[in-house]
This record gives C-alpha cells, structure tokens and sequence, in this order.
C-alpha cells in the first residue's frame, strides 16, 4: 500500500490539469480494484499472511502463549507478541489454536515409488521419489507433517543415497520438493536373514568400503604416474626442441642450455592455442628437418617406422646413457576403470556424506560399529530395534539412533524385530545414547503418524512436567539439527521457511485436528471442514 | 500346441495368399478413387471428390479433379477416403518385444520383424498402413525402431523408414526401481563420454603414428585434439546410435508409465542433447502431469488403456478420467494407440478415436490422432498421415464414416498399390459365415475333442497367447490402481 | 442380560485372595488395596473427562464417588496428582493367553468348543496387558468355523501380578465365522449360499430344541453373539440370520462397512472396529468415527498379544484422529467393549457397585504420550510404574 501511494502521487503530480487528475483519480481506484483482486491471487505482489494471537510452540523448546507469526517471501518474517502484521496483510485468526513448526520424519518411505531393491550405491532417493503421490502427501499434510528424509530403499548392502523433501505444493497435482539431495548413504544390514548370509552380507558391504579405499589409491597412484609421465613428456619435447636447435645452430652445438630456457618454453598444451598451435607446427616442420639431418638422403617416407624408434635411440645417442633408457620406457600409464560406486562411497569416507545403516539385530549393531571404526565413517544407525542391548557400546562411540515404530508387536515379528521392547528409547536415554524418533522408514503409510510414533517412545513423557512438548521438539528442532538443515525448517523463528502448521488445539490431543499447513510459505493444506466440504 | 502351431500355418497361408498377393501385382501407374467423401485430415473434407494417385503419390486432390485418360478409375462414391491409420508404437509384429538386457542401443528392430505375423494381416484389415515397430517398453535403452507397413514378406520390403528413434524407458519395469533405471542411465551416458573421451585420445596416437611422430602432450590435451579427428565410421556398434542420439540425429520414444516419470524423461532428453528428436509415450495416469507435458511441448503417444479409474481414498467413490480429453484440454496434439488384446473393440484405432469424440475431444483431433499425429511424431509427416498433393498414397476406403463402428474397411492403398479388398478377404468371411472354411481337417478335430471349432476360435486363440505377457501387464496395472 | 450361567468362575488363588482374604490385605496393605483413590480427573460412563473425584474402594467394588473436600481420614488413601482415573481397559479382540494351535476345525458346526479351555492364566501376555492398562480381555475360539463356540472374558491380573485374575464369563457370546475362513475345501460348507443353508437348517433345529443348548438359548434370545464377517455382504447376512435371534449382537472382524451404516443404525448390534494400525488407509481408519457418529455403538479393539500393548489405545488415538468423537472412544475401549462381551454389569465404567477395576493414566487416556501409572484390577493394585521402572526389562518382550 505504502509503495502504491507512492506511485500514486509522482503519477498524479506529474499532471497539471485537474479533469485529468480526476480522471487519474478513477483509473487509480481501477486500477487499485484491480490491484487487490490480482493480490488475492497472489499474482502481482505477494501480501504477507499473518497468523494473530495464537499459542505457538517454536520447535526449540520454547512457548509463546500469545504471539503472531508473519509469513513474506516464503519465509518467517516475525514472530512473537510484538509481531506486527504488515498492512493489507492476509490475516488468520490465531486465538485458541496452536502454531507448530512442521513436523519431520527423518526416515520415511512417503513417496517411494516401487519395492526396489536391486540398486546399488548409485541409486539416488530422489529418482524414486513419486511428486504425484498425491493422497499420501495429503495424508501426511492432514497429521501436520511437512518434511520426510526417504532413503534409498533396497534390500541388504549399499544402496544409494537418501534425500530430504519438503512436501511443497508442486506444478499441476504434483508435490514435494527436493530439499537436500544426496543428504546420506544408505546402507542396509538386510533383514530376516540367515545368520550365514549375515555374514555375507556384512563381508559385501565391507568389501565395497574397502574397494572404494583401493579405488583411490589407484587413482592416486595413477595421478602420480600421470605427472611422471607428463614430465618425462616434457622433457622428451624439449629435449627434441633442443636437438633441433643443435642442428639448426649447429656452430653453438655444446652450449645449448643457455639457449634453451628463456627459448619458447616446452610449446605445451597449457599455452594459449595461438602459441601452441604455431609453435607446434613449427616443431613439425623442424622435426622433419632434423630427421633429414639425421638421416640425410633418406626418404621421408619409407622411413617413418625406424625414424620414430630411431630418433628415440639415436637421436640421444652417445648423450646420456641413463636418459635414453628413460624414453624407451615412457609409457602411458593406464587409468583405473571408473568406478561409479566407489565415487559414491568415497563421499561417505570423506566424510561428505553422513552414512545411514539400517541394523536390528545387536550383533548388527556392533559390526556397523566396527565398519564405522575401520573406515572412519559418520554413522547413525536406523531402526536399531536392540540398541538397548548394546547402549553402552553407542554411547562409547557416540554413535545416535534413529527408532522406528515404538508400537510394533514383538510376537509374530521376524527375526528383527523379536527383542522390539517400547522401551528403547527410555534405556538408551539413560545410557546417554542420542535418538531421533521416526516412522521407520518402510511403510510410506506410517509417516503421517510419526507424531504419535515420538509420543510413544517419550520416555516418561507426561509424568514429568516441562517435558511437554519434548516429542514434538524431537521432531521439529531436534530433527532439523539432525538433517542439517537447522537453518531452513524445523523452527518457528525469524528467517526460517514458513513450514507451519495450525492446530485446532493441543497437538498432542488426537481430537485436534490440523486447520492449515503452510509449506514454504505456500498454504499446502486446509482442513475440509474450512475449506468448505472440499476435499 | 502341434495343433496351433498348424493352425498358424495355414492362416499365415491364407494371409499370404489374400494379403500379399495384391502388393506384389504391379500397380497401375495412375488411379483415381472417384465419388467418394474424401477426409484429408488437414484441411476440410470434401463431400464428394477425386483421390487421384500416380504413381504411388498423390497426384491431386479436390471435388473436380481431372482424370487423366489413361488412370484406372474406382468408383467410390458413398464411401469415405481417409489417410491410413498409423500406429505409432506397436511391438506386435516383433518374434520378442523385449530384449532381456537393460541397454541395447545397438539392437535394430529389423532382425525381429516377422513378416508371418498375424498382427500384419490384421492391422492392413483394420486400416493401418504404417506401423511404427519398436521394441516394448522393458528396456532401459532399447533399440533402433523403424516405420514399415503391412504387407511385403521381408523387413526390407515392408521398411517405410529405417532407424526412426530409439526407445528409451525411464519406468522400471518387473519389479525394477526407478533409482537403478535412472542410475542406469547416467551411467551409460557417462560410459559414452568416457568412450569418446578414449576413442579421441586413440585417434591423436594414431594421427601421429601415422605421421610417424612421437605423443607429444598428456592424455588430457590429447583427448581434446583428437575429438575432431573421430570420423562417423570410428564408432563401435555399442556407443555409434548413442553417439547419434546425443547429438539430435536420431530420434527418441521415450517411455514415461507413471506421471512422476514425465519430468524424469523430459530432463534426461534435455540433458544429453535429444529432447528435440523426443517423442513422449505415456502411461495412463501420466494425464496427471499435464502441466508438465504441455510445457516440454514434444509429441505425444498416449497408452491405449484411455480411461483412469482411481478411488477416493475416503469414500472409496471411483472417479473415472478419459485421459485423451485433458491432453485434448490442454492443447496437447497426442497420438492413440490401439489395444494389443485382439479381443477388445480397443484394437482398432478408429475406435479409439472414435471414443475420444464421444469423450468431448474435437473430431478434428480425434481423427488427427490416428494419422496426422503419429506422422509428425515419427518425423515422416511430410509423406504420410494426410492426403495432401505430393504424399505418398497410403489412404484407406471406408464403407461410412470411420469414427462410425458399423463401417468396414473397404480397400486399403500403400503407395499406390491395393493392399486389400475386403471383397477377397476370405478369412472376413469365413468369420462371418459367408463362406466355409476350406481348411476341415482341423475343424474336424476340434469338434472331435468337443470344442469350440473354427477359424476364429483359433485365431483368438494365437493372439491371445501372442498377447499374454501385456495382458497380464495390464491386469497388474489394474490390481495396482 | 440373562445368561445361561450367571455365576461367575473364580480361579482358586483369586477367589482366596480377592474373595476371603480382601479385608485382610486392605487393612494390611493399604497402598496395595487403598481404600480411596484419589486423581485430579476420571473417565466417566459416558465418556468424557470430569474433574477431581475420590474413589472409595470396598471389597474389590467401587464404593462411592465423592467430591474432593469430603476426605478425613487419610491412611489408606492413594494420591495420583496431575493423574486420570479410567476404567480398566477391555480388549474385545484378543488371543491373549492362549497357547498351542487353536484353530478347531473338525466340525463346522461345533457350539461346544468353549475357548476358556484353551487359557493358561500364568501367560506372559496377562502381564504385558496389566502393564498396557487392560484389565479385561475377551478371547474368542478361531472364527474359522460356521458355529465356532463360545467366548471366554477374563481379568488379566488380580491379586499376584503376572497371572490372570477372575473368569468374568466363560460362556460369552457365542461366535459365527462368516467369510471366506469358514468356506472350506476339505469340509462343509464350501461357499457363502452353502454356509448360509447349514447355518439356517442348524438355527431351525435349535428353536425346536434339537441342537446344542448354547444354541437353543441362543434361538431363544438369552445369549449372545459374535458375528465374525469379512465384508459387508456377510454382516448383512449374518445380522438378518444370527442377529435378529441373539440376545445381544456385536460384528468383528469386517474393514468396511460403510455402505450398511444406515441398516446398522437400525439395530442394536455393537461394531468391534481395529485394531487400527499406522498402514491403514483413510477409509478403515475413519470406520469408527463415522459408525459412532450415524448412533451406532462402537468398541474398538487392540488385538493384544498379535499386536502390541500400544495397540487399543493407538486404535482409539487413530479413531478420534480420523473423526470419533472423544467422548465416544473412550467408551469404546471401556463400556462399549464390555458390552460387547456381556460383562457391562461388573467392569466398564467407573461408577459406584462396579468392579474397581481401574487404570490411572497420566494423562487423558487417548492421549499417545499419557502413561500408565497404576493398574488396580478388584481394588488391588497390581501394577505400578514406579515400581516397574525400578525393575529391569531385560530380556521382557
């Protein structure tokens, strides 16, 4: 509004006659209807929404009982008490409901296309993302889920890199947005398996590890041989522009050294083309020369084959003895096949990507310790169903959890899940072990009740007080630290993505419902009941 | 089986006997189709008019064309003239329509036409007269495809155009993920740099052997100033139409089954230089991308399952779409595809197209879909697809309007030559009863083992075994919905 | 609701502790057998959350009611602050503590079966359910037969934790398999028409007095049934053959009843839904919200031990979610469950002359993050978080 009047007066005082400025006046009224009717479509200019007097759990912890929150750009632009809506802003009445950053299940299966399972370590997770998973998006939206990690799913060994997406409203009737790519390596230590093809599969996995290492270091040896190879090039280059010299300045024979360095440089590759280019066809032709020197009267042509081997050994010949058996053996050294697996894996060793491993079974646990050990690997272990077993042993190597569905029955499980206890999270708290809380990571049903998932597995949630909201800061602050994307979602605070959901009422209260999600600032969802019966 | 298989014999007999036999007689070097309704597809129908074909083109058009003195002319007054249909995807008329490994760029769909097909005999009844022969849809990159037509008894003779495109499929197919079939091309595609890369560095070596000097300069520079001397000849079979699919001189059918994969194809087409040549062939709930269709702009294909049935997830109600209509909508120009299950109406394309005007779709662009469209996408739309002046004569008389189902087929002309004649379809009639069989002995046989006895029990019986791998298929992509 | 047999069956150990000896362990023991309880909010038989009560306790029953302020004598009074009082929890769909392969099969006709022969009241489950705050469970004989035999209701824990407490009924409602289960190959009834042609021949039988006499009473209107139905094509059948006779009806087992919620309402039936679980699509979990709403009783049930201890209260949590009214869900995992099994008259609801059968939540009982802080099952606390977090659950499933 502020920069409409403004436009308004230079227009208007750029006129002298009055008809005209009433006339003005009208087109401005016009045009300012106009203006509103293209704002509500958020076509022209974006006006900020403000969400008014609502209580708001900031996702670090805190509360504001009474505060408002203004949504520009996409992102937070205020929060708190003292937010001021900005004029001409699109308000929602915030009074008696509940503002909450969106929640995150940082290992989730929304979206995922196909069973899959015969990927390797280059499988990306955001290849097998499907944006048109339309009702599970809405269904996640609907339980105020905003952000899902999804892996790279596949049976037991290294399967592709996992990624973040934000379950933004897309073009047409797609969703989801690619937050962070390649956010992980996905490892799985296989389930349901024979404790032979255990072994098996962890001496697999291993084996790609170490190959990835042996990949490298025929790399760097090859990086080395190729720079040997490139000097000796040089030097055989040079060494021929000098005989040429020889052989042109014939007189000066025995002090070519002088010469040779502030001449022309080794005419190589890295020159400007002009140079080069010249300098190299003069080679040629001097080449040829010295050759006729070298072998006067002989045929250019019929002695190709005995020149190019014969100026190796004759052309040095009596110089140095040593160096001529170096040009004999400058041999191109052979790159090491690619290896697309290993360049993914070498990431994880560098530590550029976290390293994901999916392990039940305690035993599991511990040898995903050990690959972390030998390899120098930043891991987090999913699902992790007897880390209480071996709590000690994470605590040690400060290694954290992510849990799956606390709820599960231990009963008629497989071999995985048969020592699930509810408890998990409570001794692994106790043992100092750090977890995050998530909906497992293979139903892509699940992760829409991620929320009641760290309700469950709160240890002693609602029997202390000031532990409130704990479930619901492990999966927005705590989860969005986790992810590394502490600045982007996860909480409710100035600058951050508007990923924003209202509640009814208190969100851990099953009866309240979800009234509006925003998503990147985008509203992505609103509850049938306010939308007025559509769905 | 021994009883099919003599079964199939005979009927590839009688197939060569009626279908073949025309093509081979030398046509006559003018013809005009007299008196009929001509549909040219572009540009206006002409209630009565002249087709008059020379030489296998079309030499003239209109509702007074002179008829030279010397032209064979075939009265058709009361029936309709039409372009051939074309179909532009068919795996039908191979021996296998998958190859069973992922990229197979060097694999021409020509080493598996089978010219005995029924598929062949069948398309020329039902009016199509080119067929655009590609591999199915299980590959990662498939083949070399190519246009042919339905008659002639060698790929050769049938071939309309060679090496069209080459398929490529970004939908995992049997229990396959779309992360490998995706990682699957980014490593082909960096395989073949890797390969240039190499083949450039060999080049220079070799350049300078030749020129019997020694290398000179590292691998790096060498692989730089041996690109240019990379002659089109230098390329192994493995990289050459990869080679060629990278730098737009063959095109690409790209196969997207589900609508998250329409964006997948379109930016894998543009990121290694193809997205020009590209053709999109698109599952049924691909409609859901139609935003993102439209906006790649490149010709489309459409699955012939052309009706999406998904359930509310709440009320369990069943929302039904007729797919062509949104791509219609959205001022997509798309291509129809006729059924492969022989035993539904679907199999014919002037059914499909036909169901597309019921659907709302302009009847202009229902008919384009079956002609024109599939022209242009195979890029041989300056010869076929319309009856245009200078185009080659491939045009199909009805006996009424083809979006009419009661209509039949009446004569079917490829380049210039009469194809078919209803009146000499013994098979047709055989079917409807006016005429026996001539072969009784397997007849005969049947009967003897209490069943169903005849022709069409037999050949329903082919086809459905020819067709078991796709209906299964589409039985699955049922359940899933 | 007259039943055959009214009298309940006291196991031995329980019917000595909780029946001879109460008094004894009450003045003894009081924070075992307290004498009142007293929570900042209960659970009331209609389902909604009131505020501050004491329950006086006597003999096992819940003796009285009372505002806050009327409490003197404060020995044997038992403090939960900040805590909800609710009906011990009734589990309506349950295995628990049956053992060996219970599938019987033989007869598809086979009224006798009772499933009370098949428990073992020293079972882990019975702990594990204490724990989960169940304190009621039915359990069923496997609905694979046409007439599968009557129900068992047991109490999961009385005076000695770790084993099951009283037989509420051990001739429940009697169960019908219809669907697919109860078509056999190897035994008739092979099909939906043939089971149905057995099933009227058999209910013919028994209103003439020739059949089994759980079936007589049944044709007679005096017991009640079980309908297990797959779809909603067996529930009409089953409610028009079975249900116009029993003297209370409740259908399990169907996911999808939504076309047949109009011809529900007309009937007394109750609808046991779940267990719900985090897979299900909208639809199944928004069954009970939309059953409930069209007046039809609902009880929900979790499926301990194939599912988890979590499992009734998440199928209540996911049901509100998805549109049951609070008030409603409650109900439906207390009264309306007991209900269902015919034992509405002892447990169920937290009112004066019920069993004091009760579960102390920390908070609503919907609620995913409340916990269970105490369990009493006939006034007698048999579980208690304090002492279990004091306890290791290593190696506990």
């Amino acid at each position: 509004m502020h920069l409409l009047a403004i436009k308004t007066r230079r227009f208007t005082s750029s006129l002298a006659s009055g008809l005209l400025r009433r006339r003005c006046v009208s087109l401005i009224a016009c045009s300012f209807v106009a203006l509103n009717v293209a704002m509500a479509h958020g076509q022209l200019l974006e006006r900020a929404t403000v969400i008014t007097n609502a209580r708001i759990i900031t996702g670090s912890g805190k509360v504001i009982e009474k505060g408002s929150i203004v949504i520009k750009g996409g992102r937070i632009e205020a929060v708190g008490a003292a937010a001021k809506a900005p004029f001409l802003s699109k308000k929602i009445a915030g009074a008696g409901k509940t503002v909450t950053p969106g929640l995150i299940d940082v290992w989730s299966a929304l979206g995922r296309t196909g069973t899959a399972g015969d990927g390797d370590a280059t499988s990306r997770a955001q290849d097998g993302f499907d944006r048109y998973a339309r009702d599970d998006f809405r269904e996640a939206l609907r339980n105020g889920i905003t952000t899902v990690y999804i892996g790279a799913d596949g049976g037991a060994g290294v399967n592709g890199t996992g990624a973040v997406f934000q379950l933004a409203p897309g073009p047409g009737r797609s969703a989801g947005k690619v937050q962070k790519k390649d956010a992980a390596l996905c490892v799985n230590f296989g389930s349901d398996q024979s404790p032979l093809s255990r072994l098996k599969t962890f001496a697999a996995i291993r084996k790609q590890f170490q190959s990835a290492v042996d990949y490298r270091t025929s790399l760097e040896d090859y990086e080395e041989d190729l720079k040997e190879y490139l000097e000796k090039l040089e030097e055989r280059v040079k060494k021929e522009e000098g005989d040429k010299k020889d052989s042109k300045d014939a007189a000066k024979d025995e002090a070519p050294s002088d010469d040779e360095k502030p001449a022309p440089k080794p005419a190589d590759e890295d020159d400007s083309d002009d140079d080069s280019d010249e300098e190299e066809k003069d080679d040629g032709d001097d080449d040829h020369h010295s050759l006729d020197y070298f072998f006067a009267g002989a045929d250019n042509k019929t002695l190709p084959a005995g020149n190019g081997k014969g100026d190796a050994k004759n052309g040095k010949n009596g110089k140095d003895g040593d160096k001529k058996k170096d040009e004999d053996e400058l041999k191109k050294p052979k790159k090491p096949a690619f290896s697309a697996v290993s360049e993914v894996v070498l990431k994880a060793i560098d530590h550029e990507l976290p390293v994901r491993i999916e392990a039940h079974r305690s035993a599991d646990i511990l040898n995903a310790l050990a690959l972390a050990d030998e390899f120098n690997l930043d891991i987090v272990i999913e699902g992790a169903t007897e880390a209480y077993l071996v709590a000690v042993a994470l605590a040690d190597a400060e290694v954290s959890v992510i849990l799956g569905q606390v709820g599960r029955s231990a009963v008629f499980e497989d071999t995985e899940f048969r020592r699930h206890s509810a408890r998990n999270a409570e001794r692994l708290t106790d043992a100092g072990v750090k977890w995050m809380i998530s909906s497992g990571g293979r139903d892509p049903r699940a992760s829409r009740f991620v929320g009641f998932n760290s309700q469950m597995a709160m240890p002693s949630a609602g029997t202390k007080s000031g532990l409130q909201w704990s479930w619901l800061t492990r999966l927005t602050g705590d989860a969005s630290r986790f992810l590394s994307l502490s600045q982007q979602v996860g909480r409710v605070a100035r600058g951050m993505e508007a990923d924003l959901v209202i509640w009814s009422g208190d969100p851990g209260d099953p009866a309240s419902i979800v009234e509006r999600v925003f998503v990147g600032g985008k509203l992505a969802y609103i509850a049938p009941q306010l939308a007025g019966g559509g769905s | 089986m021994n009883r099919r298989l003599s079964i199939q014999t005979i009927i590839i007999a009688l197939g060569a006997a009626f279908v073949v036999a025309p093509a081979l007689a030398s046509p006559p070097a003018k013809i005009a189709l007299k008196g009929g309704r001509i549909i040219p597809v572009v540009g206006e129908d002409i209630p009565v008019g002249t087709v008059l074909i020379e030489h296998g083109k079309i030499k003239a058009v209109g509702k007074d064309v002179e008829i030279p003195y010397d032209a064979m002319v075939i009265d058709i007054s009361g029936k309709v003239v039409m372009p051939g249909m074309i179909d532009a995807h068919s795996s039908r008329g191979l021996d296998i329509r998958n190859e069973n490994l992922d990229v197979t760029p060097f694999l021409d769909v020509y080493d598996a036409i089978d010219p005995s097909k029924l598929y062949f005999e069948d398309a020329l009844r039902d009016g199509v007269t080119s067929i655009h022969a590609i591999v199915g849809n299980n590959c990662v990159i498939g083949g070399l495809s190519r246009v042919i037509h339905p008659i002639g008894i060698t790929p050769d003779e049938m071939t309309q155009q060679p090496s069209v495109s080459l398929k490529l499929s970004v939908s995992p197919q049997r229990g396959s993920d779309r992360m490998a079939q995706l990682a699957t091309f980014r490593e082909t595609f960096r395989e073949l740099g890797e390969y240039l890369e190499n083949l450039a560095e060999k080049k220079y070596e070799e350049s300078l052997e030749k020129k019997d000097e020694k290398i000179k300069v590292g691998p790096d520079e060498a692989k730089k100033l041996g690109k240019d001397l990379i002659k089109p000849e230098d390329y192994d079979d493995k990289h050459r139409n990869l080679v060629k699919l990278t730098r737009g001189q063959l095109g690409a059918f790209v196969y997207a089954g589900r609508a998250g994969d329409v964006a997948a194809a379109a930016s894998l087409a543009k990121e290694h230089g193809f997205f020009k040549r590209t053709t999109l062939v698109l599952g049924a709930s691909c409609y859901k991308a139609i935003d993102e269709v439209k906006s790649a702009n490149r010709p489309v294909v459409l699955d012939s399952k052309l009706l999406y049935r998904e359930e509310n997830p709440i009320t369990g109600k069943i929302t039904e779409t007729f797919i062509p209509r949104v791509y219609a909508d959205a001022g997509v120009a798309f291509s129809l595809l006729p059924s492969s299950n022989t035993s539904l109406a679907e199999r014919y394309l002037n059914y499909q197209a036909a169901r597309c005007v019921r659907n709302g779709v302009s009847r202009q662009a229902a008919l384009e879909a079956i002609t024109i469209n599939p022209a242009r996408a195979l890029g041989i739309g300056d010869r076929f697809g319309s009856i245009e002046t200078g185009k080659t004569a491939n045009l199909v008389v009805m006996s009424g309007d083809p979006l009419d189902f009661s209509s039949w087929v009446d004569l079917v002309y490829i380049n210039g030559i009469r194809a078919y004649e209803r009146d000499d379809d013994i098979r047709l009639k055989q079917l409807l009863g006016e005429e026996k069989p001539e072969v009784a002995e397997p007849a005969k046989d049947e009967k003897g083992n209490g069943e169903a006895a005849g022709d069409k029990a037999a050949k329903a019986d082919t086809d459905s075994a020819e067709d078991k791998s796709e209906e299964t298929s589409e039985k699955a992509e049922k359940k899933k919905e | 609701m007259p039943f055959l047999h009214r009298t309940s069956h006291m196991l031995l150990a329980v019917a000595v502790i909780a029946g001879a000896l109460s008094g004894a362990v009450l003045a003894q023991h009081s924070q075992h057998a307290p004498k009142a309880i007293v929570v900042d909010r209960y659970v009331t038989p209609d389902g909604t959350i009131s505020d501050k009560r004491i329950i006086t306790l006597s003999n096992g029953k819940i003796a009285a009611l009372l505002p806050h302020a009327e409490i003197a004598d404060k020995t044997g009074v038992a403090y939960y602050s900040g805590a909800v009082a609710c009906p011990g929890l009734i589990d309506v769909r349950s295995s628990m503590g049956a053992y060996g392969n219970t599938v019987e099969s033989a007869f598809s006709v086979d009224p006798s079966v009772s499933a009370i022969d098949s428990f073992d009241p020293d079972h882990r489950d019975f702990r594990r359910a204490v724990e989960s705050g169940i304190t009621a469970a039915l359990i069923a004989p496997s609905p694979t037969n046409l007439v599968a035999g009557a129900c068992a209701v047991v109490k999961t824990g009385g005076a000695s934790t770790g084993r099951a407490g009283s037989v509420l009924r051990d001739d429940g409602p009697l169960v019908f398999g219809f669907g697919p289960r109860t078509w056999r190959y190897d035994r008739a009834p092979t099909s939906r028409i043939g089971a149905m042609a057995m099933l009227r021949s058999v209910l013919g039988e028994a209103k003439s007095g020739s059949q089994h006499a759980r079936l007589q009473s049944l044709a007679s209107g005096k017991l009640d049934a079980m309908l297990y139905c797959s779809d909603a094509m067996d529930v009409g059948t089953a409610l028009r053959s079975v249900g116009k006779l029993a003297a209370h009806t409740s259908i399990i087992h169907t996911s999808d009843v939504y076309d047949l919620t109009e011809e529900l309402a007309g009937t007394k039936a109750t609808m046991i839904v779940g267990p719900y679980s985090f897979s299900m699509s909208q639809r199944t979990l928004s069954m009970a919200g939309v059953l409930a709403s069209a007046g039809i009783d609902v009880a929900l049930a979790g499926q301990m031990p194939t599912r988890g201890g979590h499992s009734l209260r998440q199928t209540a949590a996911l049901a509100v979610r998805y549109g049951m009214d609070s008030a409603k869900a409650r109900q439906a995992i207390t009264i309306n469950a007991a209900k269902a099994a015919g034992v509405s008259d002892r447990v169920g609801a937290i009112r004066p002359g019920m069993d004091a059968d009760l579960v102390i939540f920390s908070g609503d009982p919907l609620r995913m993050d409340s916990r269970v802080l105490a369990v009493y099952i006939d006034g007698i606390r048999v579980y208690s978080a304090d002492q279990h977090l004091t306890m290791s659950a290593g190696g506990q499933r």
